[in-house]
């Protein structure tokens, strides 16, 4: 059976909120556009974790670039792929 | 020789070997991932220009460093003239283009990924990330062309072997339009981004044609092969 490690760490919502605002930066949008998006879409993804003990990394980007989408879709699609890249 | 055999015979198949090499995706990837860093660090218009600028020059030395070298390796050693060592770098060339077709991208659940180990990958992302001088973008770029050398030294072998069969200014000409061409989509891309281009919008595109990319690499690799052994050599 194949052994796998699984890295464990708290939610922190200042370390998404700039990781949404680079992404909403990324694509030359302004820095209080960038500030307000992420606040929205921070408020979104808290109220979908709502309870939850345990979600993995990439359910969090998921939800989040869901979330992101719904203000600026092209950001989104950068934050949802950009590990992609290579 | 007459300017058709010297436009057929030399200067062609080092623009297309050139074409081959600016088709290759891990440069424009590095490049794209940057521009968007350089831009969430709320990099002024000029430091990001600074950035762009320093990385293509690091890919440009490097490719230039690495065709000169090769050149003098074929004049020293007097292989610039031997037919048969063309014929082995035009036989490794179309195993490259076939290697290109099957192997550039690797196709999982995830989605389609360039060859990289994934490991090695993810540091290079870290490295991207870390990325917010002028210095380092110039290594970084310089970086992005010796990661992909398994792929690039093929190209660069036959330029480098044609361009040792030159002397004087055509020369210096030919190495420096094989290092040009290689480098026109990140100059292209550089431009964009700094006029206010979308990163992912044109990430998307390159998504949407990856695939294309790979065949065109490949293809062009094969067809240059086949030009060679029957014109050429």
């Amino acid at each position: 059976m194949k052994t796998q490690i699984i890295r464990k760490e708290d939610y922190d919502s200042n370390r998404l909120s700039i990781a949404v605002k680079g992404a909403v930066m990324a694509n030359h949008s302004m820095s209080g556009q960038a500030e307000d998006f992420a606040a929205r879409v921070i408020h979104k993804v808290e109220s979908w974790l709502g309870d939850k003990t345990e979600f993995t990394a990439r359910e969090l980007r998921l939800q989040t670039a869901a979330a992101l989408a719904d203000y600026d879709p092209d950001a989104a699609y950068f934050y949802e792929n950009e590990k992609r890249m290579f | 020789m007459d300017t058709n055999t010297l436009v057929m015979a030399l200067w062609l198949p080092i623009a297309i070997v050139a074409i081959v090499q600016a088709s290759f995706s891990l440069s424009i990837s590095i490049l794209t991932l940057l521009s968007g860093v350089s831009l969430a660090n709320h990099r002024a218009k000029r430091g990001h220009s600074a950035l762009m600028a320093s990385y293509i020059a690091g890919s440009m030395v490097v490719t230039l460093a690495l065709v000169v070298g090769l050149a003098w390796m074929f004049k020293v050693t007097g292989w610039s003239d031997n037919n048969f060592v063309f014929l082995v770098l035009i036989s490794t060339l179309m195993t490259a283009g076939f290697a290109v077709l099957l192997f550039y991208y690797r196709y999982d659940p995830k989605g389609t990924r360039l060859w990289l180990p994934r490991r090695f990958a993810e540091r290079l992302y870290a490295a991207t990330k870390r990325a917010s001088s002028v210095d380092r973008s110039f290594l970084l770029g310089g970086m992005a062309v010796l990661l992909e050398i398994v792929f690039i030294a093929f190209p660069m072998m036959i330029a480098a072997y044609i361009a040792s069969s030159m002397s004087g200014s055509s020369y210096y000409l030919a190495i420096i339009v094989y290092a040009v061409i290689a480098a026109t989509p990140q100059i292209a891309l550089a431009i964009a981004y700094s006029r206010g281009y979308k990163v992912s919008a044109i990430q998307r595109w390159r998504e949407q044609n990856k695939r294309f990319l790979q065949i065109t690499a490949g293809i062009l690799m094969i067809t240059l092969s086949i030009y060679l052994l029957t014109y050429v050599a």
